[in-house]
């Protein structure tokens, strides 16, 4: 027996050696999401307006372009508890902050917070913010880089940085600059792919309007206006979603803004400004729509 | 079972094994199933733990019975309540579809609602090992089990739970009854297998899986050469998906020196169709012919030549109905007896044509044959139901659209799909040597360590390259 563990020993070793270096490795890779930290908190103080959501607040929404002075907090599938405890763990420490963005989009208010494809990403939120949201697996309960995304993407990733390509791609006020420049060719066929992506099949939003409750409390003690906005998406995805459930969204929505003073909701998703060319898919902006999408949102800051 | 989670229960539970007095070994092996099916529900925990004690006792009862009649009487309350649960369980909702169907052109009938039962995990295998047991002991083939951890490892041992294989009682019940000793041959051929089963699982079956599925689910949108693509396809996924599990399963048992029955005889190698499920799926095919075919075939011994196509029919029918409660088994079943049967009615003439070819011509002409005519009764497998299964089946008319480049554009994953094929041909390669007694894995194994071990590493490391997060096998549902 003493034979046989010995040789397993042995081959072992060279894979944890290896993981462990791997491990090293991706800890080392600059990422967005310290990077924005450093960035926020490095500009503290003179935050005006922050912007929280998932990916179509981080590409749609470019804080340059805003007269307020801005930082755009979003991150791709950032759901509305992570706005939550983002909001409580920065609101005390951003002095002038008066208005806060929330983005609302198809499903945002019935997404379930432990389940789908995402979750891995709770583990950012952990490492680079200090919080602490429960983990998917028991071993991630640890939080190794190495488990929390596939080790073909953990592989690539370690080969870029090795190569020296960019790592970061956000820019000092937190907007995405990931190459969302041309227009999508196939919204047609994005469109079909994240329609089914997006559906969890519930039409329950207690989850969510759990946490924007706390945020509308959070800012309302400190005076914070809130703006929900549901974000335009192309045509073709419009038609592939659950209308009654998108219906119901914005009339909840409706609903929060009539009942909270602090709180306003927009929604743009079929605003005829918005053509073809200004999407990078079905459902993001691209640069110029972005940039179309930001001005429409300063004239509103800056109308209330 | 393929989560690092389940290497880690499975190193900790063959540490335990050979650690502690041997006379405690299967206790292990019973509290580490019990725990393993805990953790997966305790729904599903109770409901397997109570089925086991049912049929322990009754497995006792009928033994001990005073009278050829209490016998029967408590086989007969066994058997009905084992098939009765299945029923509950697998079919309720079916039957209820179809008398719903039957009554709907009746304008005041009401729809009798559906159950909304959850099916067990494991169910159908460990009902059918049940069953079997049952049987075997009121014909007296076989002793009852006297110890119940030691007859609940043989119906819940973990490593079988999700897909079996469906165990024999005289061929398990018999090695839990040994004390095992440590023997590092089992342990290297059990990590052996975990290996190739994760290889098979994770780089073949779900690169393949992915795009057999998503052609079946985008059928309205997916035409022509894709279509095609998949019908060859689908019986190879659901062959490295289930030969994986199997690889995983027997793998896992091994280590703690347990043989399980190989579900898999390079099935794609078969000549026809008798000869296919003889290598396919084979622990549930052994199990209906022992429980089904040789007992019907006995009892219709008079109707000759029918009598075989009855039992051959009866005997599919409850292959492809054990699959699950939908039409698209039953068709599943009913190809493979009409196919069978067919072989059986033309036998004579199909050799007497095949004499004036070539052997190996032959050979491989009917191995394709047989491999087409599967792949084709596998639209009836993958459907979710009879009009997919037709819509799949008239979009396999060439159209115009058969070209190459738009195939690579609907193809999820094509460099998946690539590296998948390349896999599959090299281990169709290795069947083929084997089928033709070259015993290329032995001269494998006989290679030095160091070789041995590279080739190993250079394995792990495209499964994990591959692994897509996919946790689950197709056979899993069943």
């Amino acid at each position: 027996m003493k034979d046989l563990i010995l040789k397993l020993i042995l081959f072992i070793l060279p894979i944890i050696l290896i993981g462990a270096g791997m491990e090293i490795l991706l800890r080392k890779i600059p990422n967005d999401y310290l990077y924005k930290k450093i960035q926020l908190e490095k500009h503290a103080n003179t935050v005006e307006t922050l912007i929280l959501g998932g990916s179509h607040a981080y590409y749609g929404i470019i804080p340059d372009y805003l007269e307020s002075n801005s930082f755009n907090l979003a991150y791709d599938s950032q759901f509305l508890n992570f706005d939550r405890i983002l909001l409580k763990k920065y609101i005390d420490s951003l002095p002038n902050i008066k208005n806060v963005i929330i983005m609302i989009a198809y499903p945002t208010l019935s997404h379930r917070y432990n389940e789908g494809d995402e979750v891995y990403r709770k583990f950012n939120y952990f490492r680079y913010y200090d919080l602490d949201p429960p983990p998917k697996n028991w071993y991630q309960k640890y939080y190794f880089e190495l488990f929390r995304l596939p080790f073909k993407k953990n592989f690539q990733r370690i080969i870029s940085y090795l190569r020296g390509e960019e790592m970061i791609h956000s820019t000092v006020k937190g907007w995405c600059l990931e190459g969302k420049k041309e227009i999508s060719k196939n919204l047609e066929q994005s469109a079909l792919h994240t329609a089914k992506l997006l559906e969890n099949n519930s039409m329950d939003f207690t989850p969510g309007l759990r946490e924007l409750n706390d945020i509308f409390f959070m800012c309302e003690q400190r005076k914070v206006k809130v703006y929900l906005i549901t974000f335009p998406t192309w045509e073709g995805f419009r038609e592939l979603i659950n209308m009654k459930k998108f219906d119901k969204m914005i009339e909840t929505c409706e609903t929060l803004a009539d009942q909270n003073k602090n709180v306003e909701y927009y929604n743009f998703t079929d605003d005829s400004r918005f053509t073809r060319e200004d999407y990078y898919d079905s459902d993001h902006l691209n640069d110029e729509g972005a940039r179309k999408f930001t001005l429409i949102i300063n004239e509103l800051i800056k109308e209330k | 079972m393929i989560t690092l989670s389940y290497l880690i229960f499975l190193a900790f539970i063959a540490c335990t094994f050979y650690f502690v007095p041997r006379k405690f070994q299967i206790f292990v092996i019973f509290l580490a199933s019990l725990a393993f099916i805990g953790n997966i529900s305790l729904a599903v925990f109770l409901f397997g733990f109570s089925l086991s004690i049912f049929n322990y006792f009754f497995g006792l009862l009928i033994e001990y019975a005073r009278s050829k009649s209490q016998k029967r009487i408590y086989y007969y309350i066994a058997l009905l309540t084992n098939i009765g649960i299945l029923i509950i369980f697998k079919y309720a909702n079916f039957f209820i579809d179809t008398i719903n169907l039957v009554f709907t052109p009746f304008a005041n009938h009401n729809r009798f609602p559906n159950l909304s039962i959850i099916l067990p995990i494991g169910i159908s295998y460990y009902t059918f090992q049940n069953i079997g047991y049952i049987y075997r002991i009121y014909k007296g083939m076989e002793f009852a089990e006297k110890r119940l951890d030691v007859y609940t490892v043989y119906n819940l041992f973990f490593p079988k739970l999700f897909a079996g294989p469906i165990e024999r009682s005289n061929h398990f019940l018999p090695q839990l009854q040994h004390k095992n000793e440590f023997k590092q041959e089992n342990i290297t051929k059990g990590l052996q297998l975990l290996l190739f089963g994760y290889f098979k699982k994770i780089v073949i079956g779900d690169s393949f899986g992915t795009t057999v599925h998503t052609v079946y689910n985008n059928l309205d949108t997916i035409t022509g050469f894709p279509i095609l693509i998949v019908f060859f396809l689908q019986a190879l996924y659901i062959y490295f998906d289930f030969s994986g599990y199997t690889d995983i399963a027997l793998g896992s048992a091994r280590i703690f020196g347990f043989k399980l029955t190989d579900n898999f005889e390079r099935p794609f190698f078969a000549c026809n169709v008798s000869t296919f499920w003889r290598r396919w799926h084979i622990s549930l095919t052994a199990w209906c012919n022992d429980f089904i075919f040789k007992i019907v075939l006995f009892k219709r011994r008079k109707w000759k030549d029918w009598g075989a196509v009855y039992a051959v029919l009866l005997t599919f029918l409850v292959i492809g109905i054990w699959h699950g409660a939908k039409w698209t088994f039953v068709v599943l079943g009913l190809l493979q007896a009409l196919a069978i049967s067919y072989e059986y009615f033309t036998k004579r003439i199909r050799l007497r044509s095949a004499a004036y070819f070539n052997q190996k011509l032959v050979n491989r002409v009917s191995r394709f044959l047989t491999y087409l005519f599967f792949s084709f009764s596998l639209i009836f497998f993958i459907s979710p139901n009879i009009s997919v299964s037709f819509n799949f089946i008239q979009s396999l008319i060439p159209t115009h659209q058969m070209n190459f480049i738009g195939v690579l554009k609907t193809i999820p994953n094509p460099q998946g799909l690539l590296f998948g094929l390349i896999a599959s041909l090299f281990i169709l390669w290795i069947e083929s040597c084997e089928e033709s007694g070259n015993k290329i894995l032995d001269r494998f194994l006989a290679k030095k360590r160091w070789i041995r071990w590279l080739i190993y590493y250079f394995l792990i490391f495209i499964i994990l390259y591959q692994a897509q997060g996919e946790v689950t096998f197709i056979y899993e549902q069943f």
